[in-house]
């Protein structure tokens, strides 16, 4: 089996401005001219400690941690949205994703342009984009709504069209975190079968949620995240998600 | 002048070891198209141009986008952006036609101000949504990752149909005054292209840092405020003294305003040396700019 992502020693730090909502030239300038020590203003946060993990085609991955673990930042490092401190990540396929806070839609777009502009950045052509249009309007279920802007959607309605254009394309990697716990009982079920034949297809799936049931289901392998580091990598997932839960509560954001 | 130079370029060089510019980017690598490596650094210039290239549709649907928001309603939606070039071109025209009377030759002032006035107002226009684009998208880019450079480009795009139709209501005010536009008129593409080059390298090299401390854009507001007078607009060049003549060619801007006046209007000379320094700077300012809004993409991506 081929390797499809191979991190290395991957680490993400956040710089965090203490009493700043956000950064302004003057402050900056002002501050250089202080006698206050930077680390009191600017505080280190290392959200990501040299992590290295290869993960192969085909393969399903559960993500498991507290929250503030590092499982997003991972996963926003795997998708691009952000880039690394240090280390480095070899991607071998387009990546399609639907990370936490929402898909990326544009708020004044209707649900069907929509559909369009996010299946071109994901790298699909025009006519793939004509053929699969009913398909991914039919299995959002939000057919009612579709020429409507996106502003006007539930967050329910948006995780729907986002995941049912995140799995329609052919995408070599598939990373949803936590996404699919918006949907109803019914739109869970869907994902889980859609996401069944997306393995079948040798695709590989990248998962994070905190409903063990449906990871137990899913996955071949759980990785588990703790304050930036991974604490357990294995095939095992039930003896896996079972050390998980029996891992004491660590306090969040530590450096 | 030489003096002025070693300033620039003084102050660029701190303003960049500031922002840490002088970062490496990757080395080149051949790459299997979709495979990525994704480190702390930049990529490579080639690999951003391929990547560019890939991603020309998703320009394509920011620019009908953009387009289509601004003509919704076609009828009203022309009306409405005809309204404020003409309000402009009015309110100039009134106060300095009476009060202050500057001599435009043989031109009708009014013709004047609106050759000036229409590209300016494209500027201004580009310059806001460039410095911004980072901001305005966030949303987007913080949660699917294409290349962000393709925001200022195509962002860029869409004010060129309301200079469009700003040149368009021109020509039937100079029908209307009995002036007709000379044969050089088909040059006026090659100029409007220099406006919207020129604009691009402005906002890549400022687009990264507004994103980054949010009261530069603040600044920047003045700063147009003052560059609108900066430029032959409400004026001709020639009532300056000419020491003032001669350090207003180095603003960028007056080259190709004074040119897309020559072509338009046929007013004055096609300003040879005025336009050279125009395009000169230009393409320093893209240089800069792609360079700038790479290396500045670690730290704005967790800003905006």
């Amino acid at each position: 089996m081929s390797l499809v992502i191979t991190a290395t020693n991957l680490s993400k730090r956040y710089s965090i401005h203490i009493d700043r909502a956000f950064r302004t030239f003057r402050d900056t300038l002002a501050d250089a001219f202080r006698n206050t020590p930077k680390d009191k203003l600017v505080q280190k946060f290392w959200a990501l400690q040299n992590i290295s993990f290869s993960i192969r085609a085909g393969e399903c991955v559960g993500i498991v941690g507290r929250n503030g673990a590092g499982k997003s930042t991972l996963l926003k490092i795997l998708s691009r949205v952000t880039l690394p401190t240090s280390g480095k990540v070899v991607l071998r396929g387009r990546v399609a994703s639907l990370l936490e806070l929402g898909t990326g839609f544009h708020p004044e777009l209707t649900g069907r342009e929509n559909i369009v502009l996010n299946a071109t950045i994901l790298g699909e052509s025009q006519q793939n984009i004509r053929r699969k249009m009913d398909a991914i309007i039919d299995f959002s279920g939000v057919e009612a709504f579709i020429d409507t802007p996106i502003k006007r959607y539930s967050s329910g309605m948006q995780t729907r069209l986002g995941f049912a254009v995140a799995s329609h394309i052919e995408g070599e990697i598939l990373i949803v975190d936590e996404a699919i716990s918006t949907g109803d009982f019914d739109f869970q079920k869907k994902c889980t079968m859609l996401i069944h034949e997306i393995l079948k297809s040798g695709r590989t799936v990248l998962l994070v949620s905190h409903e063990n049931s449906s990871l137990e289901e899913l996955c071949s392998r759980i990785i588990h995240v703790a304050q930036g580091q991974i604490v357990q990598d294995s095939t095992d997932v039930e003896q896996a998600l079972a050390t998980y839960l029996e891992t004491p509560l660590a306090p969040i954001n530590k450096a | 002048m030489l003096v002025l130079f070693l300033f620039f370029c003084g102050s660029s060089f701190v303003i960049a070891s500031f922002f840490r510019l002088f970062a490496r980017a990757q080395p080149r690598r051949r790459l299997p198209r979709h495979h990525v490596l994704v480190t702390s650094r930049p990529q490579h210039w080639t690999v951003m141009l391929k990547e560019l290239w890939h991603a020309r549709e998703i320009a394509m649907i920011f620019i009908r986008r953009d387009i289509s928001v601004q003509y919704k309603q076609t009828l009203i939606g022309i009306l409405w952006f005809l309204l404020r070039p003409i309000a402009t071109v009015a309110i100039f025209a009134t106060i300095f036609r009476y009060i202050v009377r500057f001599p435009a030759g043989e031109t009708p002032y009014a013709l004047f101000v609106m050759s000036g006035i229409v590209p300016w107002l494209y500027f201004s226009d580009a310059f806001q949504k460039g410095i911004n684009c980072l901001q305005g998208s966030a949303g987007l880019i913080t949660r699917i990752y294409f290349p962000r450079i393709i925001l200022p480009i195509s962002l860029l795009v869409a004010p060129l149909a309301d200079l469009g139709v700003g040149m368009g209501a021109l020509l039937l005010v100079m029908l209307l005054y009995g002036v007709l536009p000379p044969p050089h008129l088909v040059f006026l593409p090659f100029f409007v292209l220099l406006l919207y080059l020129f604009a691009l390298g402005l906002s890549l090299c400022i687009a990264g840092p507004q994103a980054i401390f949010r009261d530069i854009g603040i600044l920047l507001g003045f700063a147009l405020l003052m560059w609108l007078y900066l430029t032959p607009i409400i004026y001709p060049l020639d009532i300056l003294p000419s020491f003032l003549q001669n350090l207003l060619i180095y603003n960028p801007l007056t080259g190709i305003v004074q040119s897309i006046r020559w072509s338009v209007l046929g007013y004055g000379e096609l300003p040879v040396h005025a336009l050279g320094i125009s395009i000169v700077v230009t393409a320093l300012l893209l240089i800069a700019g792609v360079q700038v809004f790479a290396r500045l993409e670690t730290r704005y991506i967790d800003q905006v």
